[in-house]
């Protein structure tokens, strides 16, 4: 439980997910990323294809994308999206994602427009303090179905 | 207490060290919120200081003249009463020596004083950069002080408000203002300077922003308000004071009354701008003997010495005998000689070129000339109060010498607190105003600026570009900054806005507190977090080379305190910040430089 001092968190409300891949068929992180984008491109927030991956490639090329050890956070802020566009997958055995994070299993991908610095802060800071507690992560990753998953996520 | 130190010896130490960094943010975050000292507020504070500062360096020079005075006469009175208990050949030699020692102070000053610089307030405020020369100030001050406390008659308060501007200049060039800001600070100092000088925190700020800035917009006149007050506040708890001249009630009987008091503005007005060319003509004509400085003060001193072996009451700056006039316990012949001899020794003091001010001088002659008109009315209108004559005198002929009409009625109010007087000072010194401009195009402080702007053309102030007023070395952060580095760069800079810039110097956008405040006791995102997410990149630029009206209308469009200045060459390359504050300030005196172009050439 974090501190009682540090609840400045004004709203811990998650979006709704665009999509769930409760089973991810990659092995590899680039792979993941390129299923789990092919998903998002589906939603009809998705304006530019090409640059919204291009941005995504960018941005992970920059910096730290785990959340800890067995999740990971590839995100973009792009001209290329309407609104936020939010997805889970979910790999079992685990993925590499670089030397630090060698079996990551829950992944969630943010895509966000390029105007909503605060929208995606609140995403981030209200996914992580989710996420935090392990029974919540050991729940993800037990869920049956995108429903299940989903109501762990945003009680 | 005692659970939060366990929790942060149980926490491990780069947690406990987060969580200390989101606390100190929280407390800036909260003190920002709350407190939000905005760019107006920072000056005003400054202008405080300044003012503070400028009421400690007036009641300084105070306590050094009556200290020297002491040494030089033996006497702890003021100059005239001591002056009139010495023996005749002291009247002679201490005005004398007074004049030799300024010389010295000067010639030595000069020595020490390296390259080019300005030496004067104005010339700082108006023409200059606001930069204040440490050394020729100090160099002025002390041989003005030398003078004065010898019986030079001249006033204090020329170096007393030199002091303070000084002071001001050194602070804002140890803050490291842009020069708009640095010479409004100037301009606080010299307010603060006038208003310890007179006790008069009103006639302070006019003064300056009348005479000297030329406009009494609240941009400017916030700051010296403020600074004047600071002044008058540190002199009245440190020395007693009170309002200069204390003068009996006096009562306007009828309305008719106001004729003679507009006559003696005509009076007053025709006589302020000839007691100025005389004091013009003394420094002409002690230039044309061609004397080494040290023989020509010391010549200066000695005339004033002269005179004082039959009037001692030529020396000093005239502020006790113009007390003496507005009590009535001076008889007009012995004071209509008394002006006369006044006047000689002020042209001499002035001519031969001791640092000092006419202001309180000009006073005595207002008032002794007020008082004068006033007997010859009285005799023909019995009703008629000749002391009264001299309080107006006072106001006409300050008003008509400074060419600041508004400064001289609130000062001599100020000065007296006297409300029954004010109707008429309002009506002689408008009309000794305008005669006087009739008469003579330019006043005093028009025509000394003017002088220094033919001398010296090279120095006048170039005109103000945005260039001048660009802020350098913004706090920066780059992309790939993370939450923390972000949150630290927050805390150290008073800012709402950090500016992202790539490894090449070319600006991003803006990390904005607005966004970040409510997450900042996440510690968890503290290193997920980087600038790059959370950049706004809409963010409003100017190019240091726009014009000042452009970059007011970016301010107009959007309700921030800084714009980014970023390379005209299209490279968006950062070069510093723009403050709205400074820009204001700026535009003011582009208004002012403009109008006082048009006066110098006419």
């Amino acid at each position: 439980m974090p501190s009682p001092t540090f609840n400045l968190m004004p709203l811990l409300q998650l979006p709704s997910l665009d999509a769930a891949l409760l089973d991810l068929q990659s092995r590899d992180i680039g792979e993941v990323l390129k299923e789990m984008f092919d998903e998002a491109a589906k939603s009809d927030a998705m304006a530019d294809q090409e640059k919204a991956w291009a941005d995504l490639m960018t941005r992970h090329a920059a910096g730290p994308l785990a959340l800890s050890t067995d999740i990971a956070l590839p995100h973009a802020r792009t001209a290329a999206v309407k609104r936020i566009i939010f997805l889970a997958g979910r790999c079992g055995a685990g993925v590499a994602f670089d030397a630090q994070h060698p079996a990551v299993k829950l992944v969630f991908m943010v895509l966000t427009p390029k105007e909503q610095p605060a929208e995606y802060l609140q995403l981030v800071a209200a996914l992580t303090a989710r996420l935090r507690d392990p029974a919540v992560r050991a729940r993800l990753l037990a869920a049956k179905n995108q429903n299940e998953f989903e109501s762990v996520l945003s009680p | 207490m005692n659970d939060s130190f366990k929790r942060l010896q149980s926490a491990a130490p780069v947690e406990a060290l987060t969580r200390g960094l989101v606390r100190l943010v929280k407390v800036r975050v909260w003190l920002a919120e709350h407190f939000a000292p905005s760019e107006w507020q920072i000056t005003l504070f400054w202008a405080g200081v300044v003012g503070v500062l400028g009421g400690l360096t007036s009641i300084g020079f105070r306590e050094l003249v009556s200290l020297l005075h002491y040494a030089l006469t033996g006497s702890p009175a003021g100059i005239v009463e001591s002056f009139d208990q010495l023996d005749t050949w002291r009247r002679l030699a201490i005005p004398t020596l007074g004049g030799f020692l300024t010389g010295v102070i000067l010639l030595l000053g000069k020595r020490i004083a390296r390259g080019r610089s300005t030496t004067d307030y104005m010339e700082a405020i108006a023409l200059g950069d606001g930069r204040l020369s440490f050394r020729t100030s100090m160099t002025k001050s002390l041989a003005a002080l030398c003078g004065i406390a010898a019986g030079a008659s001249i006033g204090r308060e020329g170096p007393m408000v030199q002091l303070s501007s000084m002071t001001a200049s050194l602070t804002g060039r140890w803050r490291k203002l842009p020069v708009t800001s640095l010479r409004l600070l100037v301009a606080c100092g010299a307010a603060a300077g006038i208003a310890s000088a007179y006790n008069a925190p009103i006639g302070g700020a006019f003064f300056v922003a009348e005479i000297i800035l030329g406009t009494i917009a609240m941009e400017s006149l916030g700051p010296l308000v403020i600074s004047a007050v600071a002044a008058a506040l540190v002199v009245r708890g440190l020395s007693h004071a009170s309002n200069l001249y204390q003068v009996p009630a006096f009562t306007f009987n009828s309305a008719w009354e106001i004729g003679p008091y507009a006559v003696l503005g005509l009076v007053a007005g025709s006589l302020a701008p000839l007691f100025l060319q005389t004091l013009r003509y003394a420094e002409k004509g002690f230039n044309r003997l061609k004397l080494p400085l040290l023989a020509k003060l010391t010549l200066g001193g000695a005339i004033v010495g002269v005179l004082a072996i039959r009037f001692p009451t030529v020396c000093g700056n005239g502020y006790s005998v113009t007390l003496a006039i507005l009590k009535g316990q001076i008889v007009w012949e012995s004071l209509a000689l008394l002006v006369v001899f006044k006047w000689l020794a002020t042209a001499s003091s002035f001519g031969s070129g001791v640092p000092g001010g006419v202001f309180t001088p000009t006073l005595f002659m207002g008032a002794s000339f007020g008082y004068l008109f006033g007997v010859g009315a009285h005799a023909i209108w019995p009703s008629l109060d000749p002391q009264a004559f001299a309080l107006v005198g006072m106001g006409a002929f300050l008003a008509a010498a400074s060419h600041a009409p508004v400064m001289a009625i609130i000062m001599l109010f100020e000065m007296t607190l006297s409300y029954d007087i004010i109707l008429p000072l309002m009506c002689a010194s408008t009309v000794a105003y305008f005669a006087a401009k009739s008469q003579m195009g330019e006043s005093l402080y028009a025509e000394f600026l003017r002088r220094k702007a033919e001398l010296d053309p090279e120095n006048r102030m170039p005109e103000i570009n945005l260039r001048q007023l660009v802020r350098p070395n913004p706090a920066v952060v780059s992309p790939g900054a993370s939450f923390q580095e972000i949150c630290n760069a927050f805390i150290s800079t008073r800012i709402n806005n950090l500016y992202v810039i790539d490894e090449k110097g070319r600006f991003l956008g803006v990390v904005s507190l607005h966004d970040i405040k409510a997450f900042l006791g996440q510690p968890d995102i503290a290193t997920s977090v980087l600038a790059t997410d959370i950049l706004r990149e809409e963010f409003p630029t100017i190019s240091p080379d726009a014009a000042l009206p452009d970059a007011l209308a970016v301010f107009a469009e959007s309700p921030i305190e800084r714009i980014p200045v970023v390379a005209p060459d299209g490279s968006k390359t950062l070069i510093g910040s723009l403050s709205k504050n400074d820009l204001l300030v700026a535009l003011t005196d582009v208004k002012h430089q403009k109008e006082s172009r048009t006066v110098v050439t006419v």
